[in-house]
């Protein structure tokens, strides 16, 4: 790929995010964090190629509800979901949100590195 | 030895004999009218007072001590007692000496027999050849030539005779006979009365015992099913409170994987960058090193969530020190964040500010406020989620006392069911979760504290507010 493509991390868990996005910038891609779906939205307006954004954060927006909030943009992102949490029937709320992928933590790279195949279409 | 004998067993001889009437028996008028010895009260008074001794030795004997007196001292040839059975159907042989002493233990009827006759007439009776009459006297052998019998009386009451036979037509009973015989009548009557009350009193002294052992061994069971039952209450209530921390755990078991997966999910990351910046044909040794230590510090990290849910699950004893009362709810609602977030439960902390600390055990306290906490999650099970709010509020009530409040916006607690909410076994449809009121309240007031419950909540649900001491000024 010519252009590094900039990938968007979304997770109020602090060192995960970070090594997340380190391990994103080792892989080649470029990488932006956000502790909070407001965060993300208030500061992004498309300028990324992919969204990762955790489900569960606490007292705002979850990953469910902007993963929808993307997909119904007019020019929708990408989005890969991660989750910490082991419920039933989260796989298809995922994919019902219009995510491509849902991750389980903790997970390795080879699953990180095929979703955001799918989610960048290479 | 002679059977007892029953009137209906009386068959007479031939049917056509019939029995010789009393009066061919009896002489009793002889006795007044032969010849007497002169008293000799030598003999009776030496009689007596070896009967007193030998009744002193023992008691049991002294019916036979005094056939063998009688017969002693009336030169019989045989001499007895004969007492009425207790239904007063028949006379048996209490004792006997001389030649009939094979007969011990038989008897005669107490409407047809001698014996009958004088407890009939109260009075001495003297009889010759009794068989005459009695026929089943002629298998007493030897046969009696004559018969003296006296009554002896217990209470005024004739309870049998006293008598002497003589086998020998040469030996005939006279006066002093009777005399003496009655003497022995009236010795035989205190001594049958004395045994008589020795054996009641030996009766009833088994019949307490018997009654006392039986109760000592009434109480002896009651006691052992008293330990066993509380045995089983004691397990019982241990199990009550193992499973209801243990389906708090249980509960919390994802909240725990979801918790710890965090620091494992930034761990396998950054040790596989880290792998990533080493594999490079330059190796990245400082980037390598730096996720490294990162790597060491979320380690760290998943091994106090674990710890911390250990405390959460502790039994040990309790351990005092300085707490603020902020700190067990930060705490508490750290373990409990995950639930939190998928029950969507918002929670609203209104912490007074300055508060003095309290005194007490950190781990105790938070499982009391987690399980509260919990119960207020449960309580709004039903309510919508975006309804469901939790309001922890602390306050200074006096220098003395901070007061927790943890209300919910559910349905509130039955008021019927308050006076007893926090009573041990209590339980109601919708409690299932938590460790169960009683303990809680148990806890706190391990503390010196009090827990109370009511439906006063701002947020229209219940309240439950907890009153801790502070420290105390020494």
């Amino acid at each position: 790929m010519s252009k590094q493509s900039l990938i968007a991390v979304v997770d109020d868990d602090a060192s995960f995010r970070l090594a997340l996005a380190e391990s994103l910038r080792s892989l080649g891609y470029g990488a932006r964090e956000f502790a909070s779906a407001e965060e993300f939205i208030a500061d992004d307006e498309g300028a990324c190629d992919c969204v990762i954004t955790d489900i569960h954060m606490p007292g705002g927006m979850s990953g469910i509800e902007l993963g929808r909030l993307l997909a119904s943009r007019s020019t929708p992102v990408p989005v890969i979901m991660v989750t910490a949490v082991r419920e039933p029937g989260l796989e298809t709320k995922a994919a019902a949100s219009g995510s491509c992928c849902l991750l389980k933590k903790p997970f390795k790279s080879d699953a990180l590195i095929g979703c955001l195949q799918r989610a960048l279409g290479n | 030895m002679i059977e007892p004998v029953n009137l209906e067993d009386i068959v007479p001889l031939g049917a056509a004999t019939p029995a010789a009437p009393l009066e061919s028996i009896l002489c009793t008028e002889a006795l007044r009218d032969r010849p007497s010895r002169p008293p000799d009260y030598e003999k009776e008074n030496a009689a007596l007072k070896a009967l007193v001794i030998s009744f002193g030795d023992s008691p049991q004997t002294i019916l036979q001590a005094l056939a063998d007196k009688v017969l002693e001292i009336l030169d019989a040839g045989s001499a007895g007692l004969s007492l009425l059975t207790r239904d007063n159907k028949r006379f048996y042989w209490a004792a006997i000496a001389g030649a009939w002493q094979p007969h011990r233990g038989g008897g005669t009827p107490r409407d047809f027999g001698p014996c009958g006759d004088v407890l009939d007439r109260n009075i001495p009776m003297l009889f010759t050849h009794w068989e005459r009459r009695y026929p089943y006297l002629s298998s007493a052998m030897p046969l009696a030539e004559e018969g003296l019998l006296v009554p002896f009386f217990v209470n005024g009451k004739s309870v049998g005779t006293i008598w002497a036979i003589s086998h020998r037509d040469h030996r005939k009973f006279d006066a002093e006979d009777q005399r003496l015989l009655e003497s022995m009548g009236r010795f035989a009557s205190a001594a049958y009365q004395t045994v008589e009350a020795i054996d009641d009193l030996k009766s009833e002294i088994a019949t307490r015992e018997k009654a006392q052992a039986e109760l000592r061994e009434l109480t002896d069971n009651l006691e052992a099913e008293v330990q066993v039952r509380t045995r089983e209450l004691e397990q019982r209530n241990g199990q009550l409170a193992d499973a209801a921390r243990l389906s708090s755990l249980g509960v919390l078991t994802a909240s725990i994987a979801h918790e710890v997966n965090q620091p494992l999910a930034a761990i396998v990351t950054n040790a596989e960058s880290s792998l990533r910046w080493l594999a490079r044909d330059e190796p990245d040794i400082g980037r390598a090193r730096t996720l490294t230590d990162r790597v060491i510090a979320d380690a760290r990290r998943a091994s106090e969530i674990i710890e911390r849910t250990r405390d959460m699950a502790s039994q040990r004893a309790p351990e005092q020190e300085l707490l603020s009362i902020d700190d067990v709810i930060y705490e508490s609602l750290s373990f409990l964040r995950h639930e939190l977030l998928l029950k969507e439960v918002a929670v609203s902390l209104q912490l007074a500010d300055e508060l003095p600390q309290i005194v007490g055990d950190r781990i105790q306290l938070a499982q009391v406020v987690v399980n509260l906490v919990l119960n207020a999650v449960q309580a709004m099970a039903q309510v919508a989620p975006a309804d469901r709010c939790i309001a922890i509020r602390t306050l200074l009530l006096d220098p003395e006392t901070v007061c927790c409040t943890i209300e919910d916006s559910g349905p509130g607690i039955d008021p019927e069911h308050l006076p007893r909410l926090f009573d041990r076994f209590f339980t109601t449809k919708d409690t299932g979760m938590g460790m169960g009121l009683a303990i809680c309240q148990s806890i706190v007031e391990a503390h010196g504290g009090r827990v109370r419950a009511d439906n006063n909540s701002a947020l229209r649900g219940a309240r439950f507010s907890i009153d801790f001491l502070t420290r105390r000024a020494e």
